[in-house]
């Protein structure tokens, strides 16, 4: 348990508790219990969310904000429905994820040398990316390459989705390591102390950015093999269940900590509310109630939390100086 | 050799003065102390050396190359490595990381435990820390022991200058720090010692620069140490000001408004006690981080209390927040340190600044009454010296000393009996200085309990009837206004009088 702690954080353990319990409820009351497909079709669901708000997470744990993933996501899924149908598939995949790396990009390149806020800059992305989707596909419509549903929702053994989910996983735990990965956390922490440690500033916030588009980016493609056609509206939904799913998983809005893992577990917490809430029989119209009280009890916990942590950090430093002074004391008289 | 040209800085922060056509060299294998008062320009010119800051004109020559300002980057590049004193770790990263920082080793571009732990590990023992864990959350860790963690990443880089900026202001143990101190300027270092405490700068430093006002105003060598010479270059003879003089003397049976008695806050004030009479006003004296600060926020509601107790007009305080504080009994109200931060409105109207925490006196039945607001406003503002033509201008565009007029015309507004006076001229020019003077003076000789910080000893002098001195979050001292000079007030904020029995003990 403390192993996942360590590597998982507070939140990430908080988060898996939840849906747990959710997990159960749903299996309990579901007619004929879950199977493995209805399993992959949860899955499935989540993956895309779960995928976005991991780019998200990124992004606030710099200590920045960023809306534009619905964007981002609504304009792959359309050009994927649309265009590139005789390109190889893996090629189309990787235009679009330099397209949403691109997008970071310039959010990034705004942010930080523009010196504008974040949050309006994102808006602006958002607005316009979810624009220019609907001039592509004003109406829902287009095909995806069957390759690529096979792929992303396929459940031979295990479910593709869990492979994935897993895999994102083991990424996260290594870029954690990265040089990127250390600065990210620490660029929330405390920017000043960063910079005058000879550290370049922009440099990571815009790098943030970008891999934060990259994974939009993806979580449109595996959207778009989720719902098999393109739909320009479809994002919008992302805009704020990426924040969900966010804070679900314990990551602080506040910067400076978070999770890919706990945003994991929150995408999943996210899309199976509904399924639990409709077999025990909650209509639909109480659940983005239900949701609401759940972010908010997660994010007070989580707060809770937070403050304990850094009440038994000074508790540390206290100690330790009180044994220095005990120390001083004790070579002040023996001189 | 010299290491180290500064020529002609100068850097102003709006009408403030930071560093005024500052010019000093530097040579190798010297420790050189820089020493002044606070506002001296000490930590501008290590911010500008350091990459921080950019100055307004003049160059840097760092071992015959040119300094290119603004980038910490460059700074390291030319071997320029600073130990800041407000500490540039990152809480939640461990020791190792912080450490290295700046050059994490990568395997296959992943940094990893083990790797980063053992050279941590080794550079701690290289600088001689054993007692610290390399793996543990630089959080967790004592201030002391932060502040070794900051020095040994400035050492670590065998610098041609290394910047010590108040090094032992959380350090109670000196042998360790001048012990590596030696051994890089034994190795050719030139160590930039930036102190408040002489008795220190005595034992370590070669020679040394005092700044005043932005300036260059004094050096001195180890071989012409003399404590008095350089306490008086760093206060320097002050243009005397005219200080309104007390029109009655204080009675000895004015009732004390505000006692407080063992008031801790946080860790920078350790257990003050002090009392204010009615028509008093009591100076607190200090260099900068004494515990000043929290000390009036923490008695104006804007800051916790973490023991102690506080008593107004005879009554226990209610200092939870601002609001409650100014409503306790005959009410406290904080002038805060930060005017642009904390203390103004820069988009509003002078007039709303006055009135904004009376806007339910200047209203007809909830609703704003304009010619009421005006009325109320234009008094208090009179009343502080503040002209007319100001009330409608958005405080913003206004001088620092107009800006602080408004804040006190506010203050005034509220009735408070008890006045918390941080630093209330710092920035403003001197006939605006006088003026606010004479509100202080006015306001005493009505009754109302002044405490007031300055960080000009004249100032405190000129307008106190005691004065108390700040140092390590303790009064260590207590003046009467008659029997204080700049030279007794200075000596007590630098620690001499403390430092002889803790600090001697190292020799």
């Amino acid at each position: 348990m403390e192993l996942i702690r360590r590597t998982a954080g507070n939140g990430s353990v908080r988060a898996a508790l939840i849906l747990l319990v959710f997990l159960a409820i749903w299996a309990r009351f579901q007619v004929g219990g879950l199977n493995g497909s209805i399993i992959n079709g949860w899955l499935v669901l989540s993956l895309p969310l779960a995928t976005a708000s991991i780019g998200v997470t990124l992004v606030i744990i710099t200590r920045q904000f960023d809306l534009s993933a619905a964007g981002v996501i609504a304009l792959t899924n359309v050009i994927m429905a649309t265009s590139f149908k005789e390109m190889n598939l893996w090629l189309v995949v990787v235009l679009m994820l330099v397209l949403g790396g691109l997008i970071g990009l310039t959010n990034g390149l705004f942010v930080v040398f523009g010196k504008l806020p974040a949050i309006a800059v994102t808006l602006a992305t958002l607005i316009i990316l979810e624009g220019l989707a609907l001039i592509l596909l004003i109406r829902p419509g287009g095909s995806i390459s069957p390759d690529l549903i096979s792929m992303v929702t396929g459940s031979s053994v295990v479910p593709r989705p869990l492979v994935i989910l897993v895999l994102l996983v083991v990424l996260w735990l290594i870029f954690k390591r990265t040089k990127l990965g250390i600065f990210m956390f620490a660029v929330g922490q405390d920017e000043e102390a960063l910079r005058l440690s000879g550290v370049s500033i922009p440099k990571i916030r815009i790098a943030v950015f970008t891999l934060a588009g990259i994974l939009y980016a993806l979580a449109g493609v595996f959207l778009s093999a989720a719902i098999q056609s393109g739909d320009a509206t479809i994002g919008e939904a992302y805009l704020l269940q990426t924040f969900a799913a966010i804070a679900i998983g314990g990551t602080a809005f506040i910067g400076g900590s978070g999770s890919a893992i706990g945003t994991i577990f929150g995408a999943l917490t996210i899309t199976v509310i509904p399924k639990m809430l409709f077999v025990v029989g909650i209509s639909d119209w109480s659940q983005r109630i239900f949701t609401g009280v759940l972010i908010i009890l997660a994010v007070l916990v989580g707060a809770v939390s937070a403050m304990r942590q850094r009440t038994r950090l000074q508790a540390r430093a206290g100690e330790m100086e009180q044994t220095e002074a005990h120390l001083i004391e004790q070579e002040g008289g023996g001189r | 050799m010299k290491v180290l040209e500064v020529m002609g800085l100068s850097k102003f922060y709006g009408d403030a003065i930071a560093l005024n056509d500052t010019s000093l060299t530097m040579n190798e294998g010297e420790v050189h102390a820089i020493v002044g008062e606070n506002g001296a320009g000490k930590s501008t010119l290590v911010k500008v050396l350091s990459g921080i800051v950019s100055p307004d004109s003049g160059s840097v020559m760092i071992a015959g190359e040119a300094l290119e300002f603004g980038q910490p980057k460059r700074s390291a590049a030319l071997g320029v490595s600073t130990a800041f004193q407000e500490l540039s770790l990152i809480p939640n990263l461990t020791v190792a990381e912080n450490v290295l920082i700046a050059d994490l080793p990568t395997r296959l571009g992943v940094v990893t435990r083990k790797a980063v732990e053992g050279k941590a590990q080794a550079i701690l023992l290289d600088w001689g820390v054993t007692d610290i864990a390399v793996r543990g959350e630089v959080a967790a860790l004592s201030l002391s022991a932060k502040q070794r963690i900051e020095i040994v990443c400035a050492l670590r880089r065998k610098p041609k200058i290394l910047i010590l900026d108040e090094p032992t202001a959380a350090l109670p143990d000196t042998r360790w720090l001048f012990e590596h101190v030696r051994r890089l300027r034994d190795q050719g270092t030139c160590v930039i010692y930036i102190s408040h405490k002489l008795a220190e700068i005595e034992e370590i430093c070669d020679r040394g620069t005092i700044m005043r006002n932005g300036g260059v105003v004094g050096t001195f060598s180890r071989d012409s140490f003399d404590h008095e010479q350089i306490i008086s270059t760093m206060i320097g003879r002050s243009i005397s000001l005219a200080f309104p003089p007390r029109a009655t003397p204080l009675s000895d049976g004015a009732p004390v408004v505000l006692s407080a008695k063992k008031v801790k806050v946080g860790t920078q004030v350790a257990g003050v006690s002090l009392e204010v009479r009615s028509g008093e006003i009591v100076g607190i004296a200090g260099l900068e981080g004494q515990g000043q600060r929290e000390l009036f926020y923490a008695l104006g509601g804007a800051l916790p209390i973490a023991s102690g107790d506080v008593e107004v007009g005879g009554e226990p305080a209610n200092l939870r927040t601002p609001r409650t504080a100014m409503r306790s009994g005959p009410g406290i109200a904080l002038v805060p340190e930060e005017r642009k931060k904390d203390g103004i409105f820069a988009d509003m109207t002078s007039i709303r600044n006055i009135t904004v925490p009376v806007l339910h006196k200047v209203a007809n039945a909830d609703i704003l009454s304009s010619r009421k607001e005006l009325r109320t406003a234009a008094k208090a503002g009179d009343e502080n010296h503040l002209p007319k033509a100001f009330l409608t201008r958005n405080v913003g565009q206004l001088s620092g000393g107009n800006q602080q007029k408004t804040v006190l015309a506010r203050t005034s507004l509220t009735g408070a009996q008890v006045l918390l006076m941080f630093d209330p001229t710092r920035g403003i020019d001197p006939s605006a200085k006088l003026e606010v003077y004479s509100t202080l003076r006015a306001s005493a000789e009505e009754g109302a309990a002044t405490l007031l910080y300055s960080t000009e000893i004249p100032e405190l002098l000129g307008l106190c009837d005691r004065i108390l001195v700040m140092y390590g979050g303790e009064i260590v001292k207590s003046f009467a206004g008659t029997e204080a000079t700049e030279e007794k007030v200075m000596a007590a904020a630098v620690g001499r009088d403390v430092a002889v029995g803790s600090g001697a003990g190292d020799r």
